[in-house]
């Protein structure tokens, strides 16, 4: 038996019997394990051990931290989804590549987007597209016809619906744009920088390069506009009907309690709001927190699988 | 016909099943970008086989293998395949020290305090700072 | 540009007792699990960044890059004592280093190992010191295209080390590329040769291919060999004289050149991120081989090659830092994992950094050099204890070094499948091993393929699919001349040794 796990036990004990304790209803039987969907050092790793330092700090549950790397979260998707659903195993993962996977081979994956319990989201990566400061272009338009005039733009992307909604925009304006992959956003902004690429698509990474002048905004990805840059529209105001919001969300096996649910989404609300993981989530992404809570990701999830169908079948030829 | 040779025609083999079976099968097609998933491996295996090919006719060498050794190194994989699928099921505090130990009986090693400290002390002391002071799960 | 005043404040930040003891602690510990097969620097970092959670910034990051430091020396320990390299930066080591522990000189070997490793850091600290920004901007200038080229020309200079059989070389790379495509594809992302196994979903593990194929086999092989009476698992001779103990001053100044373009190669490759410290160090040792009067010596236990090999994969390190602290890009996996330290503890590495921050970052510097100073020391009296401990029973040191294996494979993929994974490579390792084909060149073939393919199609897509567009891009241009001249020059070396042979 370990110390310092019998140290914690008893401490939460102790925490129990005091009134006005905060989760006296359900305690997890045994250690919580949460699964992070990518390898150590990248910034869903980041996030998902402070959120477990977090926590175990206000709960005094023994929070368990494993890095289950493979495909952006399905390795890690597929083993949970076999767990049992007694709320001591959670997973952490971004939503964009989950429902990518879901949308395209779906049938080969041994989940669906309805096999999991949803328990939070924890951020928005603010993405966006981005182009050098002294670029001709400030608008997807204008960009568009700098485009045709000067036989094809090259774009920087780093994930496959960023491809999507530049072919879309192929497709329905003739823009004639070619998309260079790149392995991440920093790498893109390299690309930027170093004047090989025209445009490209940042995830936080670019907002500190638009307050020291190197870059600027084209448009955002997601929906509605971000709180860095209020006046920079949205492609879909811009008349391209495209948008992509990869949340940062944490799940567990279909079939939880609703008092585990309960207390399981208190815990990690009260972590994802805390004032060191707000202040980290601003190192990280350049941003704030966004927890939409259970009903709010499980929305996110399923409109999202029907968004990124739409997205796809627009930028098919 | 050398060792060398029948390796040499089975990678020639393994080239062609690459290219005319395994790649279809398991990448999938892709009709726009520059490069697609399989241009890479395809442009690698047929290298692969041209390459091979070559050599099939023009390599002289003889290697001999060492039957006994040979059979040696196979029963120690056997032995750390079972060793590790034994340690998912029951642990590892409960299997590295029989792996430890066969491995140095194996290999001739009959003095106790070295048997001891290689078989016991080692073992559970890697298992010690992981789970314990380092707070890792070990299977 | 930052003033004065903000570089000696941060450096007088450095110089505390308490960052001090970070640091040698980063050391120490950095020094011994590099030293551990199949445990290394990166996992240590891993396992170790949620502990610095508490720390102030300078200590913590201090810990860390002398944990990273300490591993470079560690690394090269294994490689030479018992020829089981945990990372592929030290495969090269292994080339000279073990041929001379068999001659009874271990001990030379790693010190030679320690000052050219020490060599190597401190040249590539200076010039991120020094010249960071300039550099910064040259490598901007360094993109898909010329990254590409740069691919092909470390290839074609690696080429001189495939040794007697061109074709057996040849497979030997292209089994590591086709390995090395298993997994997503860089272009598409879709899930290539996986076999419905979702593990392999981002390609077979490097830890476990690296460790199998190099350390693991070479274990297995040893324990099939032995039987019989269980000997020490090094034998040093007791009457040594000193020079077979030590590296004399005039043996280090013979490798002035050599480990100065070590040096330089470390530092270039590490401040173009994408390459790698590994494909500096074999790019080293493989022009330094070519480049010398008697190639013929390389592989029996050469200083040179040592020199060679460590100068170039620790002075990666320190440039690495340029990409990482101007851009936020890691140049390896231990500087992506110090990216996330860096963040955690509210430093963001990009435009604004030294501007906002320099005081920390010169600090960072401080405890960098403190580090080097710290590397040496260690190295100097630690040395002498591992050729203590090597000389224990070869039964104990090959059945601990198996268990590590395994054990530090499994922390740092996360599972029992990367510990099939890599004992599948070790099988794989010894295959290639009795049929004499280079395990060396199939692994980096491996490592640089996911690159490789990366740039490869990221040139189609910027060039449009037309050669003729290359014109817009001329160092890329100057780097293929340069492969096509290096591989004719080889083959030409190589057909003068091979006639000089039949004459005799």
């Amino acid at each position: 038996m370990n110390i310092s796990k019998t140290f914690k036990a008893t401490l939460a004990a102790a925490l129990l019997t005091l009134p006005g304790a905060a989760f006296a209803e359900w305690e997890p039987d045994g250690p919580i394990t949460l699964q992070i969907g990518f390898g150590s050092g990248g910034s869903t790793d980041t996030l998902g051990r402070a959120i477990a330092a977090s926590m175990e700090e206000s709960t005094g549950w023994d929070v368990i931290v494993e890095n289950k790397p493979g495909g952006g979260g399905v390795a890690m998707f597929s083993s949970l989804v076999r767990e049992d659903a007694d709320g001591t195993t959670l997973g952490i993962g971004v939503t964009i590549p989950t429902l990518m996977n879901l949308a395209t081979r779906g049938e080969k994956l041994p989940f669906k987007a309805d096999s999991f319990d949803y328990l939070a989201t924890i951020v928005l990566a603010p993405l966006a597209l981005v182009a050098p400061a002294d670029a001709p272009y400030n608008t997807v338009a204008e960009f568009v016809e700098h485009s045709k005039a000067n036989g094809g733009s090259l774009i920087g992307f780093d994930a496959g619906p960023q491809r999507m909604i530049m072919r879309a925009v192929n497709k329905s304006a003739d823009a004639g744009f070619e998309m260079v992959s790149h392995k991440s956003g920093a790498e893109i902004i390299q690309g930027l920088l170093g004047g090989q690429l025209q445009a490209g698509f940042g995830a936080g990474a670019h907002i500190q390069y638009l307050d020291s002048g190197d870059l600027k905004m084209l448009a955002v990805a997601t929906q509605s506009r971000q709180g860095y840059s209020p006046d920079t529209p949205s492609f879909i105001e811009q008349g391209f009907p495209y948008s992509v919001e990869p949340y940062f969300y944490i799940a567990a096996p279909d079939g939880l309690d609703d008092e585990a649910k309960a207390a399981l989404a208190k815990a990690l609300d009260d972590a994802i709001n805390s004032a060191s993981m707000t202040e980290l989530i601003g190192n990280i992404m350049q941003t704030t927190p966004n927890n939409l809570g259970p009903d709010g990701t499980e929305a996110k999830l399923v409109n999202g699988l029907s968004d990124i169908s739409a997205l796809l079948a627009a930028s098919e030829d | 016909m050398s060792i060398d040779r029948i390796a040499t025609g089975l990678i020639v083999l393994f080239g062609f099943v690459f290219i005319f079976w395994i790649i279809p099968s398991q990448i999938e097609e892709v009709e726009f970008g520059r490069i697609v998933p399989s241009t890479v491996p395809m442009i690698a295996m047929w290298a692969l086989v041209v390459v091979a090919a070559i050599q099939f006719f023009t390599d002289k060498s003889t290697t001999s293998i060492d039957l006994l050794v040979f059979i040696r190194a196979a029963a120690f994989v056997a032995l750390l395949v079972g060793a590790v699928y034994l340690m998912d099921r029951f642990g590892f505090e409960y299997v590295a020290p029989f792996l430890a130990l066969s491995i140095m009986l194996a290999i001739g090693e009959r003095r106790w305090y070295w048997l001891f400290f290689g078989g016991v002390i080692l073992p559970l002391s890697v298992w010690l700072l992981v789970e314990h002071v380092l707070d890792r799960t070990l299977a | 540009m930052v003033d004065f005043s903000t570089i000696l404040a941060g450096l007088g930040d450095a110089f505390t007792l308490t960052n001090l003891l970070f640091v040698l602690a980063g050391v120490i510990v950095g020094q011994f699990v590099g030293a551990m097969p199949g445990v290394g620097p990166v996992m240590t970092m891993a396992i170790a960044i949620p502990f610095t959670f508490v720390l102030n910034p300078l200590p913590a990051i201090g810990f860390l890059v002398g944990v990273n430091k300490g591993g470079l020396i560690g690394g090269a320990i294994p490689a030479i004592l018992i020829n089981t390299p945990g990372t592929p930066d030290a495969a090269a080591t292994a080339i000279d280093g073990y041929p001379l522990t068999q001659k009874g000189k271990p001990l030379k070997a790693m010190k030679m190992a320690l000052y050219s490793s020490v060599t190597g850091d401190t040249f590539s600290d200076l010039v991120l010191i020094t010249i960071a920004a300039p550099l910064a901007i040259i490598a901007l200038k360094m993109g898909p295209v010329e990254i590409f080229a740069l691919m092909v020309f470390a290839f074609s200079l690696i080429s001189g080390l495939i040794g007697s059989s061109v074709t057996r070389g040849i497979i030997a790379t292209v089994l590591g590329l086709l390995l090395a495509t298993v997994g997503l594809d860089p272009e598409h992302s879709t899930p290539r040769l996986i076999f419905g196994f979702f593990d392999l979903y981002d390609g077979f593990p490097i830890a476990s291919v690296a460790i199998g194929s190099l350390a693991v086999s070479e274990i297995f092989l040893r324990l099939a060999k032995m039987r019989g009476e269980v000997r020490p698992a090094v034998n040093i001779p007791r009457d040594q004289t000193s020079d077979q103990k030590n590296v004399t001053f005039t043996e280090y100044w013979a490798c002035k050149y050599v480990l100065l373009r070590g040096a330089l190669i470390g530092t270039g490759i590490g401040a173009v991120p994408g390459m790698g410290s590994t494909a500096a160090a074999f790019m080293s040792y493989a022009s330094t081989k070519q480049s010398a009067k008697d190639p013929e010596s390389f592989g029996k236990g050469d200083l040179r090659g040592i020199a060679a090999t460590e100068s170039a994969n620790s002075s990666v390190a320190g440039a690495d830092f340029i990409p990482l602290l101007t851009l936020g890009l890691p140049g390896s996996a231990s500087a992506a994992l110090l990216i996330s330290a860096f963040l955690i503890q509210g430093i963001q590495p990009g435009p604004l950094l030294f501007e906002q921050q320099g005081q920390l970052i010169y600090g960072l510097f401080g405890a960098m050099m403190m580090a080097n100073l710290c590397n040496f020391t260690c190295g100097f009296f630690g040395l002498r204890l591992w050729a203590k401990l090597i000389s224990a029973p070869e039964s104990v040191v090959f059945s601990a070094a198996l268990i590590l294996c395994v054990v530090g494979v499994y922390l740092s993929t996360g599972g029992t499948f990367g510990v099939y994974v890599m004992l599948a490579f070790a099988v794989f390792g010894m295959f290639l091993n009795a049929l004499n084909y280079p395990v060396v060149i199939f692994i980096i073939a491996f490592f640089l393929g996911p690159r490789f393919e990366l740039s490869l199609g990221q040139t189609a897509t910027i060039l449009r699919g037309d050669l003729m567009n290359l014109t817009n891009h001329p160092v890329a241009i100057l780097l293929f001349l340069m492969s096509a001249f290096c591989v004719y020059w080889l083959g030409f070396r190589d057909g003068k040794s091979k006639r000089s042979i039949e004459a005799l």
